[in-house]
């Protein structure tokens, strides 16, 4: 029976989003703005910065269009999401897109600051 | 000085128990928020580098050296045969986010190789609001006063 129940709730975070250990990856096309709605929670790092590439590049081969990514959630990211995010961005650049980041945590806008990306990407930093 | 020892597998699944760890250490001698993202960052980054950087690597060790003016001197290395992979983008940018959340950081090498990071961190600083920089850095809204 408590095996049952977690597997319901396994099986439900399964088809809110990709799941994949510490993160969680949603998204949503927006046609009227021609745009993805990608929401991440929980860590981005070196353990499962290939699943988030492999889901932002196959949005992008879906549709061309921006990617506005929600980081309300979002707890951490290192230098290899970083990659991930510039490697995306990259394809996005090929037909005039952008990637907007929105609500990042102040300590994580940090290292976007640090390393430049800031003047990169167009963010929106939590209050 | 109080001297805390972790050896995690050398798995990139595992760096999440390096952050844990780290983060509750700096907790325990009362850094403060900024400053315990600034070392979990930086001993994130570290293992980074050296699982991107070398096949077949066994084990990290990260070793925590707790002084008692609130300064946490880190080494991070890896253990075993160490094969390089050759040059990746992303070291770059790991080294430059070490260097540029820490006090001090030294490359611990052996014939030119880089084996680890000695890392050093040291908190007791407090928040003010208003000022032009975050957690000692650049940022918005706060500054950091040592």
């Amino acid at each position: 029976m408590f095996y049952g129940i977690m597997f319901l709730k396994y099986q439900e975070r399964i088809d809110k989003g990709v799941w994949h250990m510490n993160i969680n990856i949603q998204e949503k096309w927006n046609e009227r703005i021609n745009s993805w709605n990608v929401s991440l929670s929980g860590e981005i790092d070196i353990y499962n910065a290939p699943e988030l590439k492999s889901s932002l590049l196959k949005l992008i081969d879906e549709k061309n269009g921006n990617i506005i990514v929600d980081c309300t959630n979002l707890k951490y990211i290192d230098s290899t999401g970083l990659g991930v995010l510039i490697s995306a961005l990259r394809r996005v650049k090929d037909y005039n897109g952008e990637i907007i980041i929105n609500n990042l945590q102040p300590y994580i806008y940090k290292i976007f600051t640090i390393t430049g990306l800031d003047k990169v990407f167009t963010i929106k930093v939590q209050e | 000085m109080d001297e805390i020892n972790l050896k995690l597998p050398a798995r990139p699944e595992y760096m999440s128990v390096a952050r844990l760890a780290t983060a509750a250490i700096a907790n325990r001698i009362g850094f403060n928020i900024d400053e315990i993202e600034d070392l979990k960052v930086a001993v994130s980054e570290a293992g980074n580098f050296l699982i991107n950087r070398y096949e077949d690597i066994s084990y990290l060790t990260i070793d925590y050296k707790i002084s008692r003016n609130r300064s946490i001197l880190t080494s991070v290395k890896a253990s075993g045969t160490k094969v390089p992979k050759g040059e990746n983008k992303e070291d770059e940018l790991s080294l430059f986010i070490i260097e540029s959340v820490t006090d001090k950081v030294t490359k611990q090498t052996e014939e030119g190789i880089i084996k680890g990071f000695t890392i050093l961190k040291t908190g007791g600083g407090h928040l003010e609001q208003g000022g032009s920089g975050i957690c000692g850095k650049k940022g918005k809204g706060r500054r950091y006063v040592g």
